[in-house]
């Protein structure tokens, strides 16, 4: 499944096809469902008891990737970045360009032209170009229009051991998870939604939160790892292989601290592998689900990824298990968390 | 109606975002002739509602009232006045500049400086930043205490030039260009029956955060919405990325956008034969746009602009041609507009 | 003052403001009709009444550091919360919830001049191995920093004035008004350090017509500082505009003339930095009328914070008199 996940195309704003799939694959486990008009899917679970609070899951359906700007007199095409991207690993990447997914490369002016001081420098992706094999303007138009999106092309590939490489894992292991646990029944309501635009801002997690209204929810996410060479152990972000990672707080929010008590305590309580984040950087959709809504307990379990926005992604299967039945866990047990969070009120 | 007439009048009332009252107070009494409701809201937008006797649905117009400006923010001890900025601004233009100082009643003033005679060599080369800006008011300290209270907005002096061949000069034409615009496509419209509720909303404070299309969204929560604004045209020094006046409405495609709108918008415009040009948005559109697409639980939403030369400065440069077609672009695609349901991705 | 001391004194991390809130509760509790927490812990005091819905705001979070590492020898790698900066937090003393105190260092062969940053600076709470310190403290664990509050002449020197300051001036507030025909509520909001969270969320529910937000402001009467129109001790300073919000401008002139038919000393704000509860309040649905009242504080987000007592007395009297009303402006 992550396979055919992380190689479905599906760059912030234009999330059909990935939208599309998982509605082919799920929709018989859902009660209610709902496509917004920016794109979200939401599936509603009911649960086998009545409960006052919502619960809700969120994992993300969009990845980072390109967009036409422009098509040069000789056919190449100019582009910009949907979502943030490092300038750096764009160079002699393959893409896939617009809704027919033409394929094309990322050239560069070949070393032996360059000047000395040229070669120091980093090139910009406003210096870029795509090469799609058109040598004219209008050649190229017949294929390709301003606004169409690239998406990086690049399979899913296992590595040694449990490791994995693909791009887009960010967030399709949330989307992944979240699509398995659909299938089983749970004592509690539980919307399952998949976002839009995560990338760009939190944006169609603000819509949903604003739709649901959810009390308790939890984002399943991929977040940076960087147990690499030349980093200090004290700012690995996280590490390959040490389980899923429970959130504290990051540049968009602050973990609901009894939440994030819970889940620990689950986690300690069945043996489940699990890490706490050692940086505060980034932020995901977490940031806008616990306000856009009138206020949401929110936490988010991630999974380690390292090269994270870029086509050479690499996270761990053994992570992904332990992210998986982590989730689970909470899902079953979340009725207990509630009771406890309403007596104390 | 006469566009021009109509931008001259907006452009010569001065409202700095927060401070835009006359210009609401105008529009409001505009709107009332051919609209059944016009309110403002609590932050001041003016909303106004033609509504349809025969079908339902709600399509929202959207541009910006406030412009860009200064604020009083002390008086020193010889009378000059010292300001911030409001709204992006460029300092380097402001040397050398007559405004209108609105305090108990409007002042002419000049934004001075240390003269270059008195001034260093480095500070000679230096950018004078808002620190080494005042306005001369011309008054003692003391009657300048009591004329200008602190918060007082100031403005740029009302220019209103008519260039050769059709183009324009002004200040603030970001964005009281497009709310001629508004006022061009109802007087268009007034006597149509649409066949759904047609929402002009002039909104406050965008150049400080696109605040006030926030809560307009909110609350008109229409099917719909088309924020018009103004775009970079093309000028000797940069040609990247603008658009050459005259080249009719700009149309933005990227993830802010709607794309099933976006595509019936340009065929619309392809049927009527008005010419138009593409721009990519890769992320933020910088427009009122961005806050509506994600107002409620999402509005699709379109953005359409008009090529304007040196924004943000007292010669905000135009073409009367564009005003007109952006005018008739809308009424084309406002008579052909029929909901379908839920507009999905 | 007592009432002040003890409030400033209490810790409340952004997200951590359990304990602060529950002491708030206790001060109010025989003062309104109903009291409530909701999902973020936002506590919000409602003192009915059948007139406009009327929000009035102060955040009872304050700055701190978060442990996120533990190193072997037992040093405590740290993140911030909320707008800290680097050079005030070094050598502060800074105290866990639990107790536990430690010390901000840096990495001795930092470059204090150019390259001073959290990465690479660390609390010693005085652990010799990684055992010892998580013995004391968990990653997650927030740290305040140390700032007793003494009186000054007529000024108060505290740590988190900010905002302290606001949640004693809403205390004061909802003791001393006894008839409302407004309908009051009343918000303790959280996470205000970390990006307005609280009311972002709060206002969302309670939809008011006119919002208030009380907090601290910088101000202009210090050497060498940015020329700003405030001074200590000239009074409350009714906001005109900051980085998140441009007062209502009839709210505004409302509460200048509250202020001026009962001699309560004024003066007004504009921040050119910072924002405050207000900017999200003001576009939060569809929207409130909104404006924000500031006492003036020097040395803001340090354990330093100065203010003067007859601003907080000005703002505590602009309040309750606005309260009163029942009011009607353009």
């Amino acid at each position: 499944m992550l396979k055919i996940l992380t190689e479905l195309n599906a760059v912030a704003g234009n999330e059909e096809k990935i939208a599309d799939f998982i509605l082919s694959q799920v929709s018989g486990y859902a009660d209610d469902i709902i496509r917004d008009s920016m794109g979200n899917l939401i599936f509603l679970k009911k649960g086998k008891k009545q409960t006052s609070k919502k619960i809700a899951l969120f994992a993300h359906m969009d990845e980072v990737g390109l967009i036409c700007t422009d098509i040069t007199d000789d056919g190449y095409i100019k582009f910009d970045c949907v979502g943030h991207i490092d300038d750096r690993v764009l160079l002699t990447q393959k893409v896939l360009v617009g809704d027919d997914e033409l394929p094309g490369v990322i050239g560069i002016k070949a070393v032996h032209l360059q000047e000395k001081e040229e070669r120091k420098k980093v090139i910009k992706k406003e210096d870029m170009y795509i090469d799609i094999g058109f040598s004219t303007k209008e050649e190229a138009q017949k294929h390709v229009s301003k606004g169409d999106y690239i998406a990086l092309d690049s399979p899913y590939v296992r590595l040694n051991g449990r490791r994995f490489k693909a791009k887009a894992i960010d967030d399709r292991v949330g989307c992944a998870i979240m699509m398995e646990l659909m299938h089983d029944k749970y004592d509690c309501d539980v919307y399952f939604c998949f976002s839009v635009q995560e990338e760009m801002g939190m944006r169609g997690s603000s819509v949903l939160t604003r739709r649901i209204k959810p009390d308790v929810a939890l984002v399943l996410e991929a977040t940076t790892a960087s147990d690499t060479a030349f980093v200090p152990e004290h700012l690995y972000a996280t590490r390959l292989g040490e389980g899923p990672v429970i959130s504290l707080m990051d540049k968009g929010s602050y973990s609901d601290i009894a939440l994030r008590k819970f889940i620990v305590g689950l986690a300690q309580k069945r043996n489940i592998k699990y890490q706490f984040k050692l940086t505060s950087n980034g932020a995901n959709d977490s940031r806008v689900i616990q306000t856009a809504g009138g206020g949401c307990v929110v936490n988010a379990i991630s999974l380690p990824c390292r090269y994270i926005h870029s086509a050479v992604s690499v996270a761990d299967g053994g992570d992904y298990d332990e992210m998986k039945r982590l989730v689970r866990a909470v899902l079953n047990d979340i009725g207990s968390f509630i009771e406890k969070g309403s007596e104390e009120a | 109606m006469n566009i021009i007439k109509e931008i001259k009048q907006l452009s010569s009332l001065s409202g700095i975002s927060g401070y835009e009252h006359r210009i609401s107070q105008y529009l409001a009494n505009k709107f009332k002739k051919y609209c059944d409701e016009v309110y403002i809201d609590s932050i001041g937008n003016v909303i106004a509602l033609k509504r349809s006797e025969v079908g339902s649905g709600k399509v929202m117009l959207e541009a910006h009232i406030d412009e860009i400006g200064m604020m009083v923010k002390s008086i020193d001890d010889n009378g000059f006045v010292l300001i911030t900025s409001v709204g992006g601004i460029d300092p380097r233009i402001l040397y050398g500049n007559v405004v209108n100082v609105h305090g108990v009643r409007d002042f002419i003033g000049v934004i001075g400086a240390k003269p270059p005679h008195v001034m260093t060599d480095d500070e000679y080369s230096d950018v004078i930043d808002f620190d080494k800006l005042y306005i001369d008011v011309g008054m003692s300290a003391e009657e300048a205490k009591q004329n200008i209270p602190i918060g007082s907005p100031v403005t740029f002096d009302c220019l209103n030039t008519e260039l050769e061949s059709g183009y324009f000069a002004s200040k603030s034409l970001d964005d009281r260009a497009s709310v001629a615009i508004l006022l061009d496509v109802l007087e268009t419209i007034k006597d149509v029956d649409l066949g759904y509720d047609l929402y002009f909303c002039a909104c406050v404070q965008e150049e400080v955060g696109l605040r006030g299309s926030l809560t307009a969204a909110y609350a008109v929560n229409p099917d719909v919405a088309i924020a018009i604004d103004v775009t970079h045209a093309t000028t000797p020094d940069e040609s990247k990325g603008t658009f050459k006046c005259g080249c009719g409405p700009v149309i933005c495609k990227g993830p802010n956008i709607h794309k099933t709108l976006c595509n019936n918008f340009i065929s619309c415009l392809n049927n009527a034969s008005i010419p138009f040009e593409i721009e990519v948005e890769s992320g933020n559109t910088g427009t009122d746009a961005w806050s509506i697409q994600t107002a409620k639980e999402g509005i699709p939403t379109l953005l359409l602009s008009l090529p304007l030369k040196y924004m943000h400065t007292p010669v905000e440069t135009l073409n009367i041609k564009d005003c007109e077609s952006v005018s008739s672009a809308l009424v084309e695609f406002l008579k052909s507009y029929k909901r379908t349901g839920d507009m999905l991705c | 003052m007592q009432l002040l001391e003890k409030l400033t004194q209490i810790s409340g991390v952004s997200a951590n403001e359990n304990e602060i809130s529950e002491y708030i509760i206790n001060e109010i509790k025989n003062h309104c009709d109903e009291y409530w927490k909701d999902n973020l812990g936002n506590l919000i005091v409602h003192k009915k009444g059948d007139g406009k819905k009327i929000l009035i705001s102060a955040h009872m979070d304050e700055i701190g550091l978060m442990a996120n590492y533990i190193d072997d020898k037992g040093f405590v790698r740290f993140a911030s919360v909320g707008g800290v900066d680097v050079y005030t937090a070094l050598y502060q003393r800074v105290v866990f919830s639990n107790g536990v105190e430690g010390c901000v260092c840096h990495e001795s062969k930092t470059d204090l001049k150019k390259d001073l940053k959290f990465t690479n600076m660390y609390i010693d709470i005085g652990a010799s191995s990684k055992s010892e310190a998580e013995a004391k403290i968990l990653m997650g664990d927030v740290a305040v920093f140390k700032g007793d509050f003494s009186v000054i002449g007529s000024k108060v020197v505290s740590k988190a004035l900010d905002n302290r300051l606001g949640v004693y001036a809403l205390i004061e507030t909802i003791k001393k008004i006894s008839s409302n025909t407004l309908d009051l509520y009343f918000l303790f909001s959280v996470q205000e350090e970390i990006g307005l969270k609280g009311a972002m969320a709060s206002s969302y529910s309670i939809k008011p017509d006119i919002a208030i937000s009380v907090d601290v402001t910088d101000t202009g009467d210090t050497p060498g500082c940015e020329t700003m129109d405030i001074k200590l001790g000239d009074g409350v300073a009714i906001k005109i505009m900051d980085k998140s919000v441009i007062t209502h401008k009839g709210l505004r002139d409302f509460l200048t003339r509250t202020a001026k038919d009962n001699s309560i000393a004024h003066q007004f704000e504009i921040l050119s930095f910072g924002g405050t509860d207000a900017g999200a309040m003001q576009t939060t649905g569809s929207g409130a009328v909104t404006g924000a009242l500031s006492i003036p504080v020097r040395y803001i987000h340090t354990p330093c914070e100065t203010a003067s007592v007859s601003d907080i007395e000005a703002c505590i009297k602009l309040l309750c008199e606005f309260c009163k009303k029942d009011f009607i402006f353009a």
